[in-house]
């Protein structure tokens, strides 16, 4: 059988040899993961597509230094190489360590784990995986959309972590995405459109997407977009965000600046630093209605995990709590130089990876509003629904939501299509500004990047409806 | 796999072609060794290294297409992998386009300072030159650094059925220090070739720690358009999107700013870009692609005018188009034709002249997250990240910050004004594609702030 337990042996090998090397920590991280994608685009079939990986990597902590190494030639000789490499790389760097390097204690466990899965993506037919597909190539078309991209991809990733403190745990993901991109043509040129559904389930999340309704309407709404000229109204102005843009938000304003690695620096060379202090644990950085959480247990999210990849058992965190900062995510180096426990926060994204600090599933919590409780109260504003171009500085303060579907709101009632509208904004006063959520909780699924080599994490992010009062619009 | 030869490829290539009655197909085989050491605030945070063979395999059966991505050694896994695949093909409808590999065998000869030796040294090495950038980076005036140094090795083989044979060694030297002068103030530089000549990692350091402390006291300024000196930096990373762009992949699937447009004005005249594998010591250099077809280069933008864009076999029967060098194997598209090695011809003006003549602007030295609106118009926005300075009469004046670049792509490439003759390689963590980058001066840059 193609599965990390398959390779149990060499695991066992890379740990013994690290614990006869003496070191002060040693993991042996096993990873077979394999995909298959069908992919349409524009009317024709795309190669077939199959991803076998699959190797172990070892990481080692050696007088406060951390060494890693990891190979894909799943033989003894390699590994034992590797696991020795891995002791030389913490080693040769130790005498140069100024901030030494050290592990929170966590509870020592065997586990196992494996996605709930109805129906095995496996066992569909090919022949039903290309008809759909076809189909919403054939239903984007109808709508009025010339050019398009459509792919479904199907996963599985087995794993096994041993470490020298006797932490076993093992586990299956499978995972299903869809992704389409579009393009439509109208009286003010082009608008463009990336849908991205996600979850860590078996083929029965296709059925739950509804994704012919998903595209009618996406490829329906985008051609509307493209026949829109009417710009947007600019200055202070109230603003409704749809669960899309306020999931972005959660992800890119709260929980990668609450990311303890990057508070310490760690990230600084690429994805930068926070405008979040160690000290800053309390402090009020939104409006009571602000609570976001980060939570790996939430069935079926993209980002979802029982045990992270230091084996530490995961649950749901509290990044932000009635608008103040109550939690930063952390791993087992991070933990131990907070002086708290891990929270289970590692994520390494394939076996050549070491487990740095992601986020899972992030959202917003939702409020006690109806969404047309929320218009109902805007007598001149805006609604934007979803977005293309977003963006945001390196300390996680100064970013950009540009709406893709945007309505202006008259008299609490939802008027005529705008084009373009755009939020510039501090995280502090995004957070700050928003008075009231709904009671309805939507996630989309995204592919994170961060790390060097760069680690893409599949991540959901969502939230309710939210309204935000008197803050700056402007237009590209 | 281990050891690989072409002996070796070829007769799994025959024995895949024969089982499962493949028309053409290609083999690829990647060797690597990589080693990373990574540094935050002084100090050694992580020193790693990961070795990796990877098999990619693209081929073609009754006009039906399918591609693996493969890390085994298993030949009956391999074996399995490809049964599955050719079973899905069944299902799939042949292609309208009628295309074929290219036809070999071919000369790929070789490029200059493709393979340097000197790359390869200890772990003890590798930390003296970290620990030269971040001493450097104070001597520049920093407090702190971080930063990455990378070294890697690639031995690439290629098999294909229609007579393509050849293999190739690279190595990659990449260091960036980025240096903090306070916790605002920050400056980056980088070095990125494929040998060790003109690695200096004492003059990285020190000029990431100099624009750093140049970039202390920040002032805020209002939005508007500026004239706007880009640092080679910046460039890179706005050339990541030109170099997508020309790919007639993103052309056929309306994800390029350059659908359209072939033959006509895409930018001002004095700009010209190339893309070409085969320049001495870029890091991206390559003899031939993923089909067998030897590298070369490609003239993209002629003095403004759009020339070519890059093609895979299928892009170049689909779109009509000659081959280009370019095609990659990646899922689930195939090969598709990306820039390897992007090159700017150099212009007249030093940054000084540059500097005196913008007068009054600003000067962007990095940048980070480019998003676009629309890929096929051109409408996106960059974040300038450490030093980014204001010109005033003619002199590099004080820091400022909050910027950001919204703008169109197109609109740029149209209002170049000015570009020196002084070019560095830059290839870093958010421009991936390596890009021989001059200053560029853009006339009227639109920068909004908050």
């Amino acid at each position: 059988m193609d599965s990390a337990e398959a390779y149990g042996d060499l695991a066992e090998l890379a740990i013994k040899t690290l614990s006869k090397s003496g070191v002060e920590y040693g993991e042996a991280r096993l990873c077979i993961e394999k995909a298959q994608m069908l992919s349409v685009s524009t009317g024709e079939i795309e190669p077939a597509s199959i991803i076998r990986r699959g190797g172990i990597g070892i990481r080692t902590l050696v007088k406060c230094s951390l060494g890693f190494a990891s190979t894909n030639i799943l033989r003894g000789n390699a590994v034992k190489e590797a696991a020795l490499k891995s002791v030389k790389l913490a080693k040769a760097s130790s005498h140069t360590i100024k901030a030494p390097i050290s592990l929170s204690t966590e509870e020592i466990r065997e586990g196992k784990w494996r996605t709930k899965v109805t129906e095995d993506p496996s066992n569909v037919p090919v022949e039903d995986k290309i008809t759909l597909i076809r189909d919403l190539d054939r239903i984007a078309f109808d709508e009025g959309c010339p050019k398009r991209v459509l792919s479904i991809s199907e996963s599985m990733e087995s794993s096994l972590l041993l470490t020298t403190e006797g932490i076993k745990i093992s586990g299956e993901t499978v995972r299903v995405s869809f992704t389409g991109l579009l393009t439509a043509m109208g009286n003010s040129g082009s608008a463009q459109r990336i849908i991205q559904k996600g979850e860590t389930s078996g083929w029965e999340s296709i059925a739950h997407w509804k994704l012919p309704d998903l595209i009618m309407g996406e490829a329906k709404s985008l051609k509307e977009v493209a026949e829109c000229t009417t710009s947007p109204p600019v200055g202070l102005t109230d603003l409704i965000l749809g669960p899309e843009v306020v999931g972005i938000i959660c992800h890119e304003a709260c929980g990668h600046p609450q990311e303890a690695d990057r508070i310490l620096g760690r990230e600084a060379a690429q994805a930068g630093e926070s405008y979040v202090t160690p000290e800053m644990l309390g402090f009020k950085i939104g409006s009571d209605v602000v609570t976001i959480i980060d939570d790996p247990t939430l069935e079926r999210g993209f980002g979802s995990y029982l045990f992270d990849d230091e084996g530490v058992r995961a649950h749901p965190k509290t990044l932000i709590k009635d608008g103040r900062i109550n939690e930063f995510l952390h791993n087992r180096e991070t933990a131990s130089l907070f002086g708290c426990r891990s929270n289970a926060s590692a994520r390494a994204m394939g076996y050549d990876r070491e487990p740095i600090i992601r986020m899972s599933n992030t959202y917003m919590r939702p409020g006690e509003h109806t969404f047309e409780e929320l218009i109902e109260e805007v007598k001149d504003g805006v609604f934007i629904r979803s977005f293309m171009e977003w963006n945001i500085d390196d300390r996680r303060w100064n970013q950009r939501y540009v709406g893709l579907e945007a309505f202006r709101i008259i008299k609490g009632e939802i008027m005529e299509r705008i084009r373009n509208p755009v939020l510039e904004i501090t995280t502090g006063n995004l957070f700050g500004s928003v008075d009231a959520a709904s009671r309805e909780l939507e996630f989309e699924a995204a592919i994170c990047g961060k790390g060097d080599p760069m680690q893409g994490a599949p991540v959901w992010h969502g939230g309710p409806t939210i309204r935000l009062r008197r803050v700056k619009l402007t237009r590209r | 796999m281990t050891p690989i030869s072409l002996e070796d490829m070829g007769r799994l290539m025959r024995r895949l072609s024969r089982k499962w009655r493949i028309d053409e197909g290609c083999l690829s085989i990647v060797e690597s060794w990589n080693r990373m050491i990574r540094f935050c605030n002084d100090s050694i945070t992580a020193s790693k290294f990961w070795r990796q063979i990877t098999l990619a395999l693209y081929f073609v059966k009754e006009n039906r297409r399918a591609t693996a991505i493969l890390e085994t050694h298993e030949i009956n896994r391999i074996e399995e992998i490809i049964g599955r695949l050719t079973s899905t093909m069944k299902f799939m409808e042949a292609s309208p386009v009628e295309f074929h590999l290219p036809k070999g065998p071919f000369q790929y000869g070789a490029v200059g300072d493709m393979f340097d030796e000197r790359i390869l040294v200890d772990e003890d090495r590798l930390i003296d030159w970290v620990e030269a950038g971040i001493n450097s980076s104070k001597e520049g005036g920093a407090e702190r650094s971080s930063g990455v140094l990378t070294t890697s090795r690639f031995r690439r083989y290629l098999y294909t059925t229609e007579g393509c044979e050849g293999s190739e060694e690279a190595t990659r030297l990449e260091f960036s220090v980025r240096a903090f002068s306070d916790k605002n103030a920050s400056g980056e530089e980088n070095f990125s070739s494929s040998s060790l000549k003109g690695f200096d990692p004492n003059a990285v350091g020190m000029e990431a720690g100099s624009i750093a402390h140049k970039s202390r006291d920040k002032t805020k300024i209002k939005g508007g358009s500026f004239n706007a000196i880009l640092h080679p930096n910046v460039v890179a990373n706005l050339m990541e999107s030109v170099g997508e762009s020309c790919s007639a992949y993103s052309v056929d699937i309306g994800f390029s700013f350059f659908s359209d447009k072939m033959r006509e004005r895409v930018s001002s005249p004095m700009f010209t870009l190339r893309d070409n594998p085969r320049f001495p010591g870029s890091p991206g250099s390559h003899l031939f692609d993923d089909e067998g077809c030897p590298t070369r280069e490609v003239t993209l933008i002629d003095e403004g005018v759009l020339r070519s864009y890059l093609h895979s076999s299928y892009t170049a029967a689909k779109l009509g188009g000659s081959l280009t060098g370019s095609a990659y194997i990646a899922t689930p598209t195939g090969t598709i034709p990306i820039a390897q090695s992007l090159i700017i011809d150099p212009g007249d003006y030093t940054l000084e002249e540059m500097i005196q003549e913008v007068r009054e602007g600003i000067l962007v030295t990095n940048n980070w997250y480019t998003r676009f609106q629309n890929y096929l118009t051109g409408d996106f926005s960059t974040i300038p990240r450490d030093g980014t300075f204001k010109i005033e009469n003619g002199e590099v004046s004080g820091s400022i910050e909050g910027l950001r670049i919204s703008d169109n792509m197109l609109r740029i490439l149209s209002s170049i004004a000015g570009i020196t003759g002084q070019r560095k390689w830059v290839r870093r963590w958010d421009a991936e594609t390596p890009t021989l980058s001059p200053y560029i001066l853009v006339k009227d840059l639109n920068f909004t702030t908050i």
